[in-house]
């Protein structure tokens, strides 16, 4: 009864690929008893194989993923960068106008921006105040519930940035706690 | 005879939003001097090749010192070679006088590191913005009651913490860093920009920026004949460039032209060499001078 004390069985079973799942092999692994040296008197038997089974997530498609329908998500083509394009290769220019030409300029006057922030560099109510007070008359007509926001949104950050500020003085007489 | 010929002028502007008026050409001393005493023949088309053509010179040196205007006492003047553009391989028309405040001033690497800084931030505009719970157009109505539903309590789908709610602390809206350095930090950065291309050998002198052909190739031969390296800034005192140069620097990306008022800092250290005329230098110094001594009350 050889066959029986070693206890090897080996199976290799490949299921089927679903349709659901993806390509995954299910792999039943060789069934290995412990080995013993001398072989037990009848009617005594050895403790048998035991089909513990192991089942693999491996990816058995191929090295690249291929005929995939859904989109790969990969790192992005490369692209040159034009460092001497025509942008690029003069940045900076005029920057000194103000001290080297020979006119009034300054570099702020040739700053490209929306007209609100040309030179201008507040906190976020400052900024939409200025907006505000240089485009409001057209936002109203266009976008008219951009610009009720816009004015809910000044009034919550004036009481945010003012108000519920400093710290509380106790021990003092009267009922103002904050000054 | 004097022969600085401009046919068909051709403005290479330096791409501002307002108009620059023209600034006349002031000849200094040194200038005029050179217009007497410098004699070129003038080529036709292509009738000789560039590189075959000679330059009739009167004998060199043609001038070996430049009157410094408010020279340091205690410094002595730099000095550089005066060069020429009208042949392949330099030939070294004489030697001048730098002054040592602009082009021999310590070197300073964070003044240089502010200023190049400063010249990215101050016309940065971030566009960025995220929706804050008032911003997004979804109802206000309490989605569901507060007791008994086994969800945690909730008064809007608008908070930070529901999908598709809004942002508390994103960026709010196009903000821009703007702010500006100081007249003083800037002129220090252009000396000292200055000062480094002249100590390193990568800032060269010549008479003027006129060249024989408008051939590309006569341009890209002359600058690797002479090792100027793979970008020059070629500077001028005036916007209006000569028609042979502005045709075949436009060939290149590399090679950019720029008037005296253009330079900056970055574009000093962008490009590999600086190349310069004796106007532009006189011009460059005039102006730096001005801004270092002048007592002017800030507003």
């Amino acid at each position: 009864m050889s066959w029986l004390t070693k206890g090897i069985t080996y199976a290799r079973q490949l299921f089927a690929r679903s349709s659901s799942c993806s390509q995954c092999i299910s792999m039943r692994c060789r069934s290995v008893g412990p080995e013993y040296k001398f072989p037990a008197p009848s009617p005594y038997k050895t403790p048998g194989p035991n089909r513990h089974g192991y089942k693999q997530n491996w990816f058995d498609g191929g090295s690249l993923p291929r005929g995939i329908p859904t989109k790969v998500h990969a790192l992005k083509p490369y692209r040159v960068r034009k460092t001497w394009g025509a942008t690029k290769a003069l940045y900076g220019r005029n920057d000194n106008i103000d001290i080297l030409g020979d006119t009034d300029l300054t570099p702020r006057d040739l700053l490209r921006a929306p007209a609100w922030l040309k030179g201008f560099n507040g906190n976020e109510m400052q900024r939409l105040i200025r907006l505000m007070g240089m485009e409001g008359h057209k936002i109203r007509q266009l976008y008219p519930t951009y610009y009720n926001q816009n004015w809910r949104r000044i009034k919550y950050l004036y009481k945010k940035y003012n108000q519920h500020r400093g710290k509380p003085i106790t021990n003092v007489i009267g009922t103002q706690k904050v000054y | 005879m004097c022969m600085f010929m401009k046919m068909n002028v051709f403005r290479q502007i330096a791409r501002t939003n307002t108009c620059v008026s023209l600034i006349q050409r002031q000849c200094t001393a040194a200038q005029i001097f050179l217009q007497r005493c410098f004699a070129t023949k003038v080529f036709q088309g292509d009738e000789v090749e560039a590189s075959a053509r000679v330059v009739a010179r009167p004998s060199l040196p043609i001038i070996t010192s430049r009157k410094i205007q408010f020279p340091n006492p205690y410094i002595e003047p730099k000095q550089a070679w005066l060069e020429n553009m009208d042949t392949i391989s330099s030939e070294k028309l004489g030697i001048i006088d730098l002054h040592p405040d602009v082009f021999g001033t310590p070197p300073r690497m964070d003044i240089l590191h502010e200023n190049v800084v400063w010249q990215h931030k101050y016309r940065y505009i971030n566009y960025e913005k995220e929706l804050s719970k008032g911003d997004l157009d979804k109802r206000r109505r309490k989605p569901f009651p507060q007791k008994g539903m086994g969800k945690k309590r909730a008064g809007s789908t608008k908070a930070c913490n529901w999908k598709y709610g809004g942002s508390a602390h994103g960026p709010r809206g196009p903000y821009s860093t703007y702010y500006m350095l100081s007249k003083e930090k800037r002129e220090l950065g252009l000396r000292i920009a200055l000062s480094v291309k002249y100590a390193q050998d990568d800032l060269h002198i010549v008479d003027s920026l006129e060249i024989p052909s408008e051939d590309p190739e006569y341009l890209q031969e002359l600058i690797d004949t002479r090792y100027w390296g793979f970008s020059v800034l070629f500077v001028d005192d005036t916007d209006i460039m000569p028609v042979n140069m502005s045709l075949a620097a436009s060939e290149f990306g590399q090679y950019n032209l720029l008037p005296v008022y253009g330079l900056n800092v970055y574009s000093i250290l962008k490009h590999q060499t600086l190349v310069m005329t004796l106007a532009a230098v006189e011009k460059l110094e005039q102006k730096l001078l001005e801004q270092m001594h002048k007592a002017d009350v800030r507003k």
